[in-house]
């Protein structure tokens, strides 16, 4: 082999090992970056899950607000206090609590009937000021309408602002018998069984 | 061969695609997939099954891919992940923004992916089908240069 082709071979080698260190560099920032998301997301569920510690924060009573009914009769938080509740913050435009409005019609509603446990679903004030469909259309299309011990209702803006401070689209809180809040989560159809557990 | 890729692709999408908004693995979501979906699933089911065929063959004839196109439309087809779990908040709180801050913006975000997310299912077709043209057209013509690591012409196709 000429000296020129060697030189060749030498800095295509050279160019090789850069560009694989490159992309090493890239693909750590990459695995770093999801660790780091993942890692977030697992802190989050784990300190505020039903299920596992509660912090501290989080054995304070439910406050006394007011919702609106959808069929126009007002309630007070307080007033539903003596049952296990889980109060359930969503928005009309979120695709999946129109699947847990769905799966709690056809497959929870009569366990937490059962149970005793009451479901407060309220809707996130002015659905997060974005255009979605009416919460009496959204009940009627999807579940809980005349159902007893299933309220769905409206709420003033400081509850959502809250109990809802990062505009999470679909968020609960475990209330025990005593008004206490005993876990909160997020997706609340995909955790219901453990809702239950913590309730029951 | 094409029937089991595509057959076991497009499940996986039936199954994925009414599961993500929940964010979790839950199948008794699959009952809620809606009808844009099915015809989704059914074209990337298809599309991602002839690319994931073509990139075995190039690779059993040593013609290099660029794996980035599919890659990224396999992401672009699951984005409405980000429609309705904590994600869009929390990448917005590690951004590092105030709590006001994303109260009042991320659900414009979280609002785009819940209900423009066939507009990602598009970009995802294209993306397969670039791919799929891009990996076809490598294995008509090019052969892999092992040195430099590109493609060049085969034989047959100097000839």
């Amino acid at each position: 082999m000429s000296k020129s082709n060697k030189k060749k071979l030498e800095q295509l080698r050279k160019r090789q090992i850069k560009q694989r260190k490159k992309m090493e560099k890239i693909i750590l920032t990459g695995i770093a970056v999801i660790a780091l998301i993942v890692a977030a997301i697992h802190y989050e569920q784990t300190s505020v899950n039903g299920n596992n510690s509660v912090t501290s924060a989080l054995k304070k009573p439910l406050s006394d607000f007011t919702v609106t009914l959808i069929n126009g009769q007002k309630i007070s938080s307080v007033s539903l206090e003596g049952q296990p509740m889980v109060v359930w913050f969503m928005t009309t435009w979120c695709s999946s609590c129109s699947e847990t409005s769905q799966i709690l019609q056809s497959q929870y509603y009569n366990t937490f009937r059962s149970d005793g446990i009451i479901l407060l679903q309220i809707e996130n004030y002015n659905d997060l000021n974005q255009p979605g469909e009416s919460l009496s259309n959204f009940a009627a299309q999807y579940g809980g309408v005349n159902e007893p011990g299933w309220y769905i209702g409206t709420a003033p803006q400081w509850v959502t602002e809250q109990y809802n401070p990062y505009s999470y689209l679909d968020t609960y809180y475990l209330v025990n018998s005593q008004g206490q809040i005993v876990g909160t989560g997020q997706g609340l159809g995909a955790n219901l069984n453990s809702v239950i557990q913590t309730l029951a | 061969m094409l029937f089991v890729f595509f057959t076991a692709i497009t499940a996986l999408y039936f199954i994925l695609l009414p599961m993500l908004p929940l964010g979790t693995f839950f199948l008794s979501a699959v009952r809620f997939i809606t009808p844009i979906q099915v015809i989704f699933s059914i074209i990337m089911g298809f599309l991602l099954s002839i690319l994931i065929l073509l990139s075995m063959r190039s690779y059993a004839l040593g013609v290099r891919i660029n794996k980035g196109a599919g890659a990224a439309s396999v992401l672009t087809g699951i984005v409405n992940v980000f429609c309705c779990t904590p994600i869009i908040p929390l990448i917005i709180g590690i951004a590092g923004a105030s709590s006001p801050f994303i109260f009042r913006y991320s659900p414009r975000v979280q609002y785009f992916f819940a209900v423009d997310y066939p507009i990602f299912y598009l970009v995802s077709v294209l993306l397969l089908t670039y791919s799929i043209l891009t990996v076809a057209s490598n294995i008509g013509c090019c052969k892999l240069d092992p040195i430099t690591g590109k493609n060049v012409p085969s034989l047959n196709q100097e000839a």
